[in-house]
């Protein structure tokens, strides 16, 4: 039996809701927007059920919400976009390289400078960093909410209070909260950039683009819209400016589905289950005494745990898991700057689902037992 | 008396469509080429088309034209 504790990389199983929209959207839609015969009626009429889906969840209008391919497609969209006049952002130090690498990229081609922020276990210290890292040329604020390391959430309403009050654009990795934590544009985030596959439980190939509009930006791809077709460049209005090409349709189905999936069960609820979970292994883990958690005191937490066995290398410990029918992800989880901080060449790292269950998370936490007196 | 409505893009022709369905039209979305814009949309419902504009207008839906079928959008 398969016991996925992988899913900050991607929810597995999928809601049975999910597979159906998508097995539906499979049978019934044609192309979107690209014609006005029923199998593409049917496609925009699924593509519009996703935009107001998600704009009912974080806070937008329905035609500010642009479906990307996947959290890194939409956070190169805003960042690219945001480069595009130059100056200087600040990030994390605990970015995943969807945020690192973009802007490294802009400022290895002269077109950005960019500063880390040290993010501290304690809000206030992390938000007065912030503040103080800003510069008279700095025109954006670009971080995750939540560590997909560790876990650590950042103090992203005081980050969204202080980008208003200097003219700040905040673009907000929500990859690892969406789903678990209530985010919103009226947390004070201009470009809130997310997948559409993990806590939203939409199929791979899905990710959201969600803007206020206060920033506009430049497509990253030209191509067909469906819309405008004497222009010889992209429309100049949202969504069609940013989705160039034939839609995922497909995908859009499922997320909407997603999204009707965790609306019912209820995030808060979706919350105290995984967390629940996580404090379990942890209680379980520290009766190991080879075993390293990295949490801190005063940092809160979504519900991600990141672990090592005594010397046992972290993919090691997750090959020997995986042996028992655990998937955890172990390594850098591309997040070098999260690594470098913890000081750690890799860590095995826990997340569960809505869908995971208290008795599999004991027999995990038997299994690293087991591990562990072996080294 | 059918009103047409005419969108730039299928998006704004489908929250067209739910704004007016809310307000108790029951419209359609009917796609179009003209020779300026290329492809856009329309939504055709039965009301009055001074309303409708309004309605939209207030709703935010950039709608470009407005017409009576006969007059063509």
């Amino acid at each position: 039996m398969i016991v996925n504790f992988d899913n900050a990389a991607t929810t597995w199983p999928k809601p049975p809701a999910v597979r159906l929209a998508v097995e539906k959207a499979v049978a019934r839609c044609g192309s979107a927007g690209r014609g006005g015969h029923p199998l593409a009626a049917r496609g925009s009429a699924v593509m519009y059920a996703a935009r107001e889906a998600a704009a009912g969840l974080f806070g937008a209008a329905p035609e500010h919400v642009v479906l990307t391919m996947n959290c890194t497609h939409a956070l190169n969209l805003a960042i690219q976009g945001i480069a595009a006049g130059g100056g200087h952002v600040l990030i994390s130090d605990l970015e995943h390289n969807s945020v690192l690498r973009p802007v490294y990229a802009m400022a290895k081609a002269g077109r950005l400078r960019y500063s880390i922020v040290p993010v501290s276990p304690s809000d206030e210290e992390t938000a007065a960093a912030f503040a103080r890292a800003v510069r008279p040329d700095t025109r954006a604020v670009i971080c995750t909410l939540c560590s997909n390391v560790t876990g650590q959430l950042l103090p992203w309403r005081a980050i969204g209070a202080l980008c208003r009050e200097r003219g700040l654009c905040f673009i907000a990795d929500g990859a690892q909260v969406c789903g678990t934590r209530p985010v919103s544009l009226a947390d004070g985030i201009h470009i809130l950039c997310t997948a559409g596959h993990k806590g939203l439980y939409g199929i791979t190939g899905t990710g959201l683009l969600v803007t206020d509009g206060q920033f506009p930006l430049p497509p990253l791809l030209h191509g067909g819209s469906g819309s405008a077709s004497n222009l010889p460049e992209m429309p100049p209005f949202l969504p069609d400016a940013l989705e160039a090409g034939t839609p995922a349709i497909i995908g859009a189905a499922s997320l909407t589905a997603g999204i009707r999936f965790v609306q019912a069960h209820g995030m808060a609820h979706i919350f105290s289950h995984e967390t629940a979970l996580c404090e379990h292994l942890i209680e379980r883990l520290r009766q190991i005494p080879s075993v390293r958690i990295y949490r801190e005191a005063g940092a809160q937490y979504a519900p991600i745990v990141s672990f090592n066995i005594g010397e046992m290398s972290s993919e090691d410990a997750a090959a020997a898991l995986a042996e028992r029918g655990f998937c955890l992800r172990a390594g850098l989880h591309c997040a070098p700057l999260a690594h470098r901080k913890l000081g750690s060449g890799g860590t095995v790292r826990f997340s569960p689902s809505v869908f995971s269950r208290m008795e599999d998370t004991d027999r995990l936490a038997d299994a690293v037992a087991s591990l562990a007196a072996r080294t | 008396m059918i009103c047409k409505a005419a969108l730039p893009s299928e998006t704004y022709a489908q929250k067209a469509q739910r704004t007016l369905a809310a307000h108790g039209y029951r419209a359609e979305i009917v796609r179009r080429t003209d020779r300026r814009e290329g492809c856009s949309f329309l939504v055709r419902t039965a009301g009055d088309c001074e309303r409708i504009h309004q309605l939209l207008i207030r709703e935010g839906v950039p709608v470009r034209t407005v017409a009576m079928e006969r007059d063509g959008p």
